[in-house]
């Protein structure tokens, strides 16, 4: 077998740890391995992703991993994002997806769903990492490693992350729940060795330092990043309650809330994190929080 | 008549600098003291600052830049070392400051005097490096140290090095020029998006990719190529202005040399004097003085080298685990050239002000004689350690207690 | 307050904003508020230096949060980089080369920079009177990393260098500030933006070093929900764990005195940092331990 695996979440749902836990349970059945996070400066919310490599024999390569046999997919809303996670995932690879619905044929993908958020909320009664379960999940649906292996695997990152003991048992709990009813899928590529081709080099020109320096002349352009996807709830505003007495406006640290003249606030939607600092502090209770789940 | 110290404050004052970010340092601090007392006077307009650290002093410097001042700054070795992250980021600004570095050895052990330990320590910080001979090289440097700097193709930092005590201390006549020379030389200095506020410009965002780390970090390699070029136009204008003129390598008694002895700065004074002595004696022997250190004039050592049978790298630095630091970029220069050097023997000396005299360059000439009649090019760096030398050391030793006895020694050659 | 302030109720809050939406730091960021605030009151012709600590996340190739200019520089170096900025500008001014743009230099750190290592070059900056505004995001650890013990962190928090509790407290930064007796030196909190926007402006009626320390609750760092940043930013000030302040010249007045002050428990158990305090079982010595030292420090406040 040689297998890499790329698991995509966001910020907090553990997805570092996920990837950690498919990678020692794979240990533990005898395989090489190596993973790896991807740091970025990213934060809560932002969409994060680590990478797995299995194989029966030394692994090769290191770092990012391009070409995956299979994606993990730990939140649906990533699906939209840009880049996808499908991105760069080999023909007859797999995706393995956290989803409380179904999933249709994803570009003729084949799909392990799993509602890995409810099973957590239920087991370990709060919403965050649910790194254990998609562990197990990815452990499940990609036959890397048994149950035992992978119990003992989250019991080690668990420990790892010097969670207290009941908690970490409450994380094997779903863990074993996972893996019993979590379906498998059938991946074509774990076998093939995939051709290389010879990389395009390019030859970047010498600029004058004017124009190569490092710098940033588009001061205040972040609006264009579109922070909106970290967001899970939303805040919304009554404008029938509203009292227009700018507190909202005040409070919002992403600037995200601007008013109209009449001190109308108005939410950018595009980049709201979902912080939900204005539906707590609104003294009118004028702002409502939709979707995820709320203080 | 001036020192060195003398000739960098002279050097500043004539490029009418606007600003001098200050701390002092042993062999240095004179260079500070003199501008200290000339921005009080009034005999150089320029702001003068008091710092606290050499890091915040070359931060300083780097930023003042940015808005547009002409800045001089001065440190030496351990300063420098102080200061190594600070050395990246001005280069990593593009802030076109002058820095005048007093060579020093590096501790631990502490030591005052010359080597090269500290200035080749920050070789690939991005600074562009000219290493001066002479006092009077050490001001023109300056002067050519700012257009170079400045230039809107090239925008790095520079840094002048002359050697602590045999040039900092030395006296010598040196030529100052006048103002209306200097202005017809050096243009007044303004940066392309000055940091005054009116400018909208936010420098050196954090990079969370590897591809533009990798397209800025290039620009600063491609213009610090392009300055060899650049400094072979200024040098030009200079000459024509000053009426004297300075290549990036020195050839001396190069045109019919068999043996060359490569070298940079003040104790090249020394090996000048050797070459000559070898010469009357009838040995086909010249020297290759390295002026420019950054970039690395690669195709002129190779050219300033060809038909040569043997070369002396001359180095007063020793890095552990290396041996000199420009001796691989010497071998380098010289690997793509059809006809080599059939050895390039290296050698070491000087470290923190230990002397030498031309009778080195006569040990190094036939320590190069012999590895072209045996083929055999010595591994390892030889230190030039002179016998008298060695008893006056074994008397130190012993001093301090350390067994002397158990100590042998072979002699080379 | 009895001085000449724009700044009476909230409402007048200036609408101008000088962040952008889409910054890549957390949500729920209390300096972000600080920062956003601080602009506000003073205005456009501002400079900002940075360095390495979550706020430098605001200038991010190829994205920046801020409208205002600004550099990047070296961690221990911000007063340096503010100084060198200021220190150009003003030679230029003198030879007539600009026009004197009366432009301010802003300074953010966080503490790490301010309490460790940028403490000597701050010290020294204060020191030469520089004419600039330094704002220290006090999140009591080191954010941007992970959540590291810095000299800010304060008794019995956890952090990820010390897990099981720092048993060290918090140095006073204002007071340390305030020996070097620049001009002013300030505390301010998001929850009181008011009070905030007071201080910046009234600092810039002095030429010098006008610092400010900001408290920064950090949902991330701290565990705490981000719904929750402001309410735990008025919990730190009605506890009486962050005192409201100022100082001209080297006398102290505090700008908000809680009257009857809430138990620094109430603050502690919203943060995960402070979780072993509660859990598995109840640390009454140290909630106790940090009680007094709030307690003692309000004994001494005379107004």
């Amino acid at each position: 077998m040689k297998l890499e695996l790329r698991l995509h979440g966001r910020g907090g749902q553990g997805i570092k740890t996920a990837g950690r836990v498919v990678g020692t349970a794979a240990f533990h059945e005898g395989y090489h391995v190596q993973d790896s996070p991807m740091y970025g400066p990213e934060r809560r919310g932002a969409h994060v992703s680590s990478f797995v490599r299995i194989s029966d024999e030394q692994i090769e390569g290191r770092g990012y991993i391009f070409h995956p046999d299979a994606v993990v997919v730990a939140d649906t809303s990533l699906l939209e994002t840009s880049p996808s996670p499908l991105q760069g995932l080999k023909k007859g690879g797999a995706i393995i997806i956290n989803t409380p619905g179904g999933v249709g044929a994803l570009n003729g993908y084949r799909v392990a769903a799993y509602d890995v958020s409810s099973s957590a909320s239920r087991i370990l009664g709060r919403r965050g990492a649910i790194s254990a379960g998609v562990g197990a999940l990815a452990c499940k649906a990609l036959g890397v490693a048994g149950l035992e292996s992978v119990l003992e695997a989250v019991k080690d990152e668990m420990h790892e992350l010097g969670l207290r003991d009941e908690v970490v048992e409450a994380n094997i709990r779903l863990a074993e729940e996972i893996y019993r009813n979590a379906p498998s899928v059938e991946i074509e590529s774990t076998t093939q060795r995939e051709e290389i081709t010879t990389a395009k080099i390019v030859e970047i020109p010498y600029l004058e330092p004017s124009s190569s320096t490092s710098m940033i002349l588009n001061l205040g352009n972040s609006r264009i990043k579109r922070t909106g996807a970290w967001r899970s709830s939303t805040p919304v505003i009554d404008y029938g309650r509203c009292t227009r007495c700018m507190i909202c406006f005040i409070y919002c640290p992403d600037a995200c809330i601007s008013l109209d003249e009449d001190l109308t606030p108005r939410i950018d939607y595009d980049n709201c994190k979902g912080c939900l600092i204005c539906f707590t502090e609104c003294p009118v209770k004028a702002v409502k929080a939709e979707g995820g789940e709320v203080a | 008549m001036l020192t060195g110290n003398m000739s960098a404050a002279w050097g500043a004052r004539v490029a009418d600098v606007d600003y001098v970010a200050a701390y002092p340092i042993t062999p240095q601090s004179e260079i500070v003291e003199t501008l200290s007392k000339w921005t009080s006077t009034g005999e150089l307009n320029a702001k003068f600052v008091n710092f606290e650290s050499e890091h915040s002093m070359i931060t300083a410097a780097g930023a003042a830049s940015l808005t547009g001042a002409r800045v001089f700054t001065a440190t030496s070795s351990q300063g420098l070392f102080y200061a190594f992250e600070a050395l990246y980021t001005v280069a990593g600004w593009r802030a076109p400051i002058l820095l005048v570095n007093v060579a020093r050895g590096v501790g631990m052990p502490m030591v005052l005097q010359v080597e090269h330990g500290d200035v080749l320590a920050a070789r690939d910080s991005g600074f562009l490096q000219l290493h001066a001979e002479t006092c009077q090289e050490t001001l023109d440097f300056i002067l050519i140290g700012y257009r170079l700097a400045e230039d809107r193709r090239i925008l790095l930092p520079v840094m002048v090095n002359m050697d602590g005590f045999t040039l900092s201390f030395a006296r010598e006549p040196v030529e100052i020029p006048d103002k209306s020379q200097v202005e017809d030389f050096l243009p007044r200095y303004s940066y392309p998006r000055p940091l005054t506020g009116d400018e909208q410009v936010a420098y050196a965002p954090t990079m969370t990719e590897g591809v533009p780390y990798t397209f800025f970090k290039y620009q600063m390699y491609a213009a610090s190529i392009e300055a060899k070029h650049v400094f072979k136009q200024i040098v030009r204008d200079f000459s024509r202005v000053f009426g004297r003129g300075y290549d990036v390598l020195e050839s001396f008694m190069m045109d019919d040399a068999e043996y060359a002895v490569v070298c940079s700065n003040s104790y090249s004074s020394i090996i000048r004097a050797g070459v000559k002595a070898l010469r009357r004696r009838g040995v086909k022997v010249g020297m290759a003085r390295l002026r420019m250190i950054r970039p690395f004039p690669r195709e002129e050592l190779a050219k300033a080298l060809e038909g040569v049978e043997a070369v002396a790298v001359f180095e007063q630095n020793l890095a552990p685990g290396r041996g000199g630091a420009l001796y691989p970029e010497i071998v380098e220069a010289l690997y793509h050239m059809p006809e080599k050097p059939k050895a390039v023997v290296p050698f070491i000396g000087g470290l923190g002000g230990a002397n030498i005299g031309p009778e080195e360059v006569a040990y190094m000439v036939r320590v190069c004689e012999k590895a072209v009649k045996t083929g055999i090019v010595p591994q390892h760096p030889t230190l030039l350690l002179r016998e008298d030398d060695w008893s006056k050391l074994r008397e130190s030793l012993k001093v301090s207690g350390l067994p002397v006895e158990k100590m042998g020694v072979v002699h080379h050659v | 307050m009895s001085e000449q302030t724009s700044f009476k109720t909230l409402r007048d809050t200036p609408i101008s904003e000088y962040l952008t939406p889409g910054s890549p730091l957390c949500g729920g960021c209390g300096g972000e508020i600080i920062v956003k605030l601080a602009l506000k009151a003073l205005g456009p012709k501002t400079i900002l230096v940075s360095v390495p600590g979550c706020l430098a996340l605001f200038e991010l190739y190829p994205y920046t949060s801020l409208k205002t200019p600004m550099l990047f520089a070296p961690f221990p170096a911000g007063p340096a980089a503010a100084q060198g900025i200021v220190d150009g500008i003003e030679a230029l001014v003198s030879k007539g080369r600009v026009s004197n743009p009366g432009v301010k230099v802003l300074l953010l750190t966080g503490d790490g920079a301010a309490y460790d290592i940028g403490l000597q070059a701050t010290s020294a900056a204060i020191h030469r009177g520089l004419d600039f505004y330094y704002l220290c995001y006090d999140n009591e650890a080191y954010g941007n990393t992970g959540f590291q013990f810095s000299g800010s962190t304060p008794l019995a928090a956890s952090t990820s260098t010390t897990p099981a509790g720092s048993g060290l407290r918090k140095k006073d930064l204002f007071e340390i500030w305030r020996a070097h007796n620049p001009p002013y030196v300030a505390t301010v909190a998001a929850s009181r933006p008011v009070d905030l926007l007071r201080k910046f402006e009234k600092a810039q009626r002095f030429r010098g070093p006008k610092l400010f320390i900001a408290l920064g609750v950090c949902p991330t760092g701290w565990g705490s929900d981000p719904a929750l940043t402001v309410r735990l930013d008025k919990l730190a000030v009605e506890t009486g764990i962050f005192p409201l302040k100022e100082a001209v010249y080297g006398r102290v007045r505090h700008t908000y005195i809680p009257r009857s002050r809430k138990p620094v428990e109430e603050y502690l158990r919203h943060q995960r940092r402070f979780e072993h305090l509660f859990k598995p079982v109840r640390r009454d010595d140290l909630i106790r331990q940090i009680q007094e030292d709030v307690d003692r420090y309000w004994e001494n406040v005379r107004e």
